[in-house]
């Protein structure tokens, strides 16, 4: 097979550009060379008010101007590598600007305080412009050029990997990570099963991105394993659509089910933690039960929001060596896994070991989590994620969606895999909080 | 491209757009429902909670939440 060389290939390939813009940033939020990063923030009556900086309730000034920097900083980085990945720079530039247009406006539509309450983020909002494009005009080819969704993708998880924080892990000891991380893998195994050999769904790519959505951490968890899987956009998604829905749902339907059936509070909150997809409607539910609850709820879904790059890895293993394998070839060399395993996870793990076990020891916890993350990484990770949900939006269309759907399988598929995770993580949260397997902590 | 199709897809870009804004406008500005079924978010309006954040790195108050936890358990167990 004719392959490129290994320097050419680190230059050629969006999945070692997506390493080398994750690089360039960390290095710039660790020296302190990128300051805050500006987002939209919340409003209630007049959608202005998003672009005002408040300061101990006081209006000091607007990210107009930090916005426009964001737009030329992002645009400017991400143009060296679509240059020389042979991309058109006027198309790429074209594009890019009205997808973070489009991304200024998915934030400001989440940013209103009352489609906050219901959990309607920035994910929703931008697969929502970009499909009314795809679906209405039709996406012009100069706008496609821009909707890197893939580089986008990969750098927002190699970005994504500084937040991965193995030090976390232990807050709630044994129970917390018995809740987190024994059900988890078990519910993505189940639902891979059951997806690929009962139901009979042909990609084994949604398959997996869908049980990963339903099991981890919903959205995030999504994207991670579509990228690590080369998925089809458009089955991501549906997957993502699914995901979204159901997080509203069961945050709205869950905290009066556990108070009606007299749960023990904490049990209700590590249950709550264990299966609401998303960390927001997580605490939003747990709140309902009290402090206690909405913190242990928090805190489960914090140990299992780390298993992500431990599952996107394994799943990318997997899938380089059996399901991408030639079923009638020879097994694949060390070389030829290495060749075709996806590297944005090579940084994506790097970045999760570096922050967690290098710069938290060497700078502080309170340096790493907020001057470097939260300033800096999280938020330009926000913005790249919103970019390719946009762009996702622009690449799918509404017949492709359908024939996805396939007869409702990938809906039976959620609805059994959330049912099985739902007791399962039950039985655990007893087990777990309720005084069996260990002394209550709480 | 006849002025026929052009009209089609401006029609159905019209129609996207007031799908959103009115999906928009019932989010932010209608009433929750009633009962057990608006009672998550008028708490989360009333409580001003942010239900939307995907990952727990998103979650403004997070780091206070972490930190009640460790009291809570260290309360408990003296």
């Amino acid at each position: 097979m004719n392959r490129p060389g290994i320097w050419s290939e680190l230059l050629k390939k969006e999945d070692w550009w997506a390493v080398w813009f994750g690089f360039i940033i960390f290095i710039g939020a660790i020296f302190g060379w990128i300051g805050k990063i500006p987002k939209p923030g919340k409003w209630s009556i007049n959608p202005i008010d998003a672009f005002n900086i408040i300061k101990d309730g006081e209006v000091t000034g607007n990210i107009l101007f930090p916005l426009l920097l964001l737009w030329f900083f992002l645009g400017i980085l991400t143009l060296a590598g679509v240059k020389i990945m042979g991309g058109n720079a006027k198309k790429y530039l074209s594009g890019y600007t009205v997808v973070f247009i489009f991304a200024v406006i998915s934030y400001i539509l989440a940013g209103q305080f009352q489609v906050k309450a219901w959990g309607l983020g920035y994910a929703f909002w931008s697969l929502l412009i970009g499909l009314l494009i795809s679906n209405s005009v039709g996406t012009p080819s100069w706008l496609l050029a821009g909707a890197r969704s893939e580089m986008f993708i990969k750098t927002g998880l190699v970005l994504l990997g500084a937040e991965i924080l193995f030090t976390k892990i232990l807050q709630l000891g044994g129970p917390g990570l018995f809740v987190a991380w024994v059900v988890t893998p078990t519910v993505i195994i189940f639902m891979f099963l059951f997806g690929t050999k009962v139901l009979k769904i042909s990609s084994k790519s949604l398959v997996i991105i869908i049980a990963a959505a339903t099991s981890v951490c919903g959205v995030s968890a999504a994207i991670a394993t579509a990228a690590a899987t080369r998925a089809k956009k458009v089955e991501l998604t549906l997957a993502v659509g699914m995901t979204l829905i159901f997080t509203v749902l069961m945050m709205i339907l869950m905290p009066p089910a556990i108070k009606w059936m007299g749960m023990d509070a904490i049990v209700g909150g590590a249950w709550m933690g264990g299966t609401i997809d998303a960390t927001g409607a997580v605490v939003a539910a747990g709140a309902m039960l009290g402090a206690e609850a909405e913190q242990v709820a928090a805190v489960v879904k914090m140990i299992q929001n780390i298993l992500i790059g431990i599952v996107a890895f394994f799943v990318a293993v997997y899938w380089t060596t059996k399901v991408d394998r030639d079923p009638s070839g020879s097994k694949p060399s060390a070389m030829e896994i290495w060749y075709r395993f996806p590297k944005f996870i090579v940084g994506f793990v790097a970045a999760s070991l570096v922050f967690s076990f290098i710069l938290i020891p060497l700078l502080g916890s309170e340096v790493v989590e907020h001057d470097i993350i939260k300033n800096v990484t999280k938020s330009l990770r926000g913005w790249l994620f919103c970019m390719t949900f946009v762009a996702i939006g622009l690449e799918s269309n509404f017949r492709d969606l359908w024939s996805q759907l396939a007869g409702g399988k990938p809906l039976i598929l959620y609805i059994v895999g959330q049912s099985f995770n739902l007791v399962l993580t039950l039985i655990a949260a007893y087990l777990a909080f309720g005084g069996i397997l260990w002394e209550r902590v709480i | 491209m006849n002025i026929n199709s052009v009209r089609h897809r401006l029609l159905r870009l019209f129609i996207g757009i007031m799908v959103i804004t009115g999906l928009f406008l019932l989010a932010a500005y209608s009433s929750p429902p009633p009962d057990f079924a608006g009672e998550v978010v008028r708490h989360n309006i009333l409580m001003e909670i942010d239900a939307s954040p995907l990952f727990y790195s998103e979650v403004e108050n997070f780091t206070e939440l972490e930190h009640g936890l460790k009291m809570q358990i260290n309360n408990y167990n003296k």
